[in-house]
């Protein structure tokens, strides 16, 4: 799933430091996570029966968590879940999902300031992903963030042409894509914000967006059906 | 200008073509050295053989750098916590004998990037041997750059990169230090031989390594917010008696890592200087394969923020000593920051002036860094004859007229000029 010799350009610092705090964000949603190097020692202690370096390192990661989870440590359930399926499900999966040659991209617009606040573009080959790189991969030919919404189809051609077609696309204002990351219900935002013209998935396949609407049903009917905090 | 300020151009990962265009932007940019790395994985092509032909030709490399004025620094590792498999070849790696050991009798594992390697064991017999065998086809070559008349003025071993995830016993990692630094004493006399402490090395360690080097460096891979471990490092080399050098400095991004930003590796040199830094290697000089943010791109054109940065940084390095200022605390009057002073720096930049001394004319810049997680204020005064332009920031940052209170954990730029 991940190339270890994974490559990278066109990765503008600024976009990279802010990509961080959304991807902390989404990581805390997961659950806790060891982030002492002391507890990250303990997690690898755990797990080392488990791990071969010519894993994949997703499958290191999710070897980690369901290790860590037996041990009693502060994992992500939902990665522990995944790790005890067979890896190669979850690669025919993700190959299902997700198609050789073609890019995922995430973009962030700062309309105040009429500038891109991060990018993120990730190409896949061979089953993994294999280039990491922002709107800098598109030099003078990056997104218009004065324009975004009109020229979301300019960008999606010069990202065609330079890096590969895009297979997913989403594209947020900032304080959307902030409101989307504290949002409680993050499907229900997702719908707020097309409604408000804050974000614009193109293309969205439906791959993609089936198993993700699922996937917000199931955890939606968990969070109705979970008894009340102090009843009974 | 401090004794040793360099940054690592990554000359095995740019064309050989680009080293003279990289070279000379680093002249234009103030450095007076360079640093590069050799990594065995990437020079090695079989037990006992090396590839130093090409864009790997450390030899020429070493050639145009000289050709330049600019002194060298090589870095031996022997790991590089930052390169793919740690800077080994596969076949170290996975070499069972080389391999630190778990209480369960499986391997430890360490992170690179971007995946999980057995973690070597640098007390093992048989990867120091298999270290020693290596270092001898490196340093040939830059021993055949020495007798040139090209050779490096420093080479830096670090040992303690990896202590996080195994940590050998103390007296095993010093004989494999012994080791490996004699045979950089005997294939390179004459050249300073420098270590590098990490923040995890207990100070048994840390004694015998600077028993045997000529100086000590501090690695400062830290933000904003983790500026005590700085300061411990900093703190701890100069009790052992050397004057700490910031090795590395981070100049950009790694993007595999905690996410750092300019304005992080400003407050952390700030901070590193304040703590007595006399000199620092910044890493890395050009963007290259998991790095952003760089004062060079890999076509070697600056980048104008952390290039400007860079220049800034050395200006600021050779006015430091003069620009000491006094400052008001706790009720009396003192010199502030002696070096080493844990509480305060100020740093001027400002336009050119005199050499050392105040510029001419001008409003210039006085940056203050105050890293000391206590919950008080630093307060200093300004020097008679010097003012803050900015009069917003002055009611923000000013006690008394001529005064300007510093929280802690906060950096500040101020403009100030001559009354």
């Amino acid at each position: 799933m991940l190339a270890p010799e994974l490559a990278s350009a066109g990765v503008e610092p600024e976009h990279w430091a802010r990509l961080g705090r959304v991807l902390a964000a989404v990581a805390a949603r997961l659950g806790p996570w060891p982030t002492s190097p002391e507890a990250l020692a303990r997690l690898l202690e755990e797990a080392a029966p488990g791990l071969r370096a010519d894993m994949d390192p997703i499958a290191q990661l999710l070897a980690l968590a369901r290790a860590g989870a037996a041990a009693g440590l502060p994992v992500p359930p939902a990665l522990a879940a995944l790790g005890r399926a067979p890896f190669l499900l979850l690669q025919a999966a993700f190959d299902r999902l997700w198609p050789d040659g073609t890019t995922l991209v995430l973009y962030a617009v700062d309309v105040d300031l009429d500038a891109v606040w991060t990018s993120l573009v990730l190409r896949k080959e061979r089953g993994d992903v294999a280039l990491l790189g922002g709107d800098g991969l598109l030099g003078e030919q990056g997104l218009r963030a004065a324009r975004w919404r009109e020229d979301v189809p300019r960008l999606l051609g010069a990202l065609a042409g330079r890096v590969g077609p895009a297979h997913a696309a989403l594209f947020f204002t900032r304080d959307g894509l902030l409101e989307l990351l504290a949002a409680p219900r993050p499907l229900a935002c997702l719908a707020r914000l097309r409604a408000r013209r804050e974000a614009l998935l193109t293309p969205w396949p439906w791959r993609l967006a089936a198993p993700l609407a699922l996937l917000g049903a199931v955890l939606r009917a968990r969070e109705l059906l979970r008894p009340h905090e102090g009843g009974r | 200008m401090p004794g040793f300020a360099c940054a690592l151009v990554p000359f095995t990962e740019l064309a050989a073509e680009r080293w003279p265009g990289v070279l000379d932007q680093a002249v234009e940019l103030g450095l007076p050295g360079v640093m590069l790395d050799l990594v065995w994985r990437t020079h090695e092509r079989g037990v006992g053989r090396a590839d130093f032909s090409g864009a790997r030709d450390v030899r020429r490399f070493l050639g145009l750098a000289a050709g330049r004025g600019l002194w060298a620094a090589v870095r031996l590792g022997p790991l590089f916590a930052g390169e793919s498999g740690l800077g080994l070849p596969e076949r170290v790696l996975g070499a069972r004998a080389c391999q630190a050991m778990g209480p369960r009798g499986a391997p430890r594992f360490a992170p690179c990037p971007w995946r999980l390697v057995p973690a070597p064991d640098l007390g093992a017999p048989a990867l120091v041997a298999e270290l020693e065998g290596w270092l001898e086809v490196a340093l040939g070559a830059l021993a055949r750059a020495a007798a040139d008349g090209h050779g490096p003025r420093a080479a830096v071993l670090d040992l303690t990169a990896l202590l996080a995830y195994h940590a050998p016993p103390a007296g095993a990692l010093l004989a494999a230090a012994e080791r490996l630094s004699a045979r950089v004493r005997a294939r390179l006399p004459g050249v300073e031989l420098l270590q590098v402490v990490g923040p995890r090395a207990p100070a048994e360690l840390a004694l015998g390594l600077a028993a045997g080097a000529d100086g000590l460096g501090a690695p400062l891979r830290a933000g904003r917010g983790e500026l005590d471990p700085v300061a411990a490092r900093c703190a701890g080399l100069r009790a052992l008696g050397h004057a700490p050098l910031g090795l590395p400095l981070p100049a950009g991004v790694a993007l595999f890592g905690p996410v750092r930003a300019l304005d992080d590796h400003i407050f952390t040199s700030l901070a590193g200087l304040m703590h007595g830094l006399e000199g620092f290697a910044l890493e890395s000089l050009v963007d290259r394969r998991g790095w952003t943010g760089a004062p060079l791109r890999a076509d070697g054109a600056p980048v104008a923020e952390p290039a400007d940065w860079v220049r800034r940084l050395l200006r600021l390095c050779a006015r430091l000593a003069p620009w000491r200022l006094k400052a008001l605390g706790h009720g009396g009057e003192r010199g502030l920051p002696e070096v080493g002073d844990p509480e305060l720096l100020l740093a001027w930049h400002g336009p050119a002036g005199p050499e050392a001394g105040r510029p001419a004319e001008g409003p210039g810049c006085l940056w203050l860094a105050n890293p000391t997680a206590a919950p008080r204020s630093a307060r200093l005064r300004l020097p008679a004859g010097l003012q803050p332009v900015d009069v917003w920031r002055r009611s923000e940052l000013g006690a008394r007229p001529g005064e300007l209170e510093v929280g802690p954990h906060r950096l500040r730029p101020l403009e100030i000029a001559p009354c």
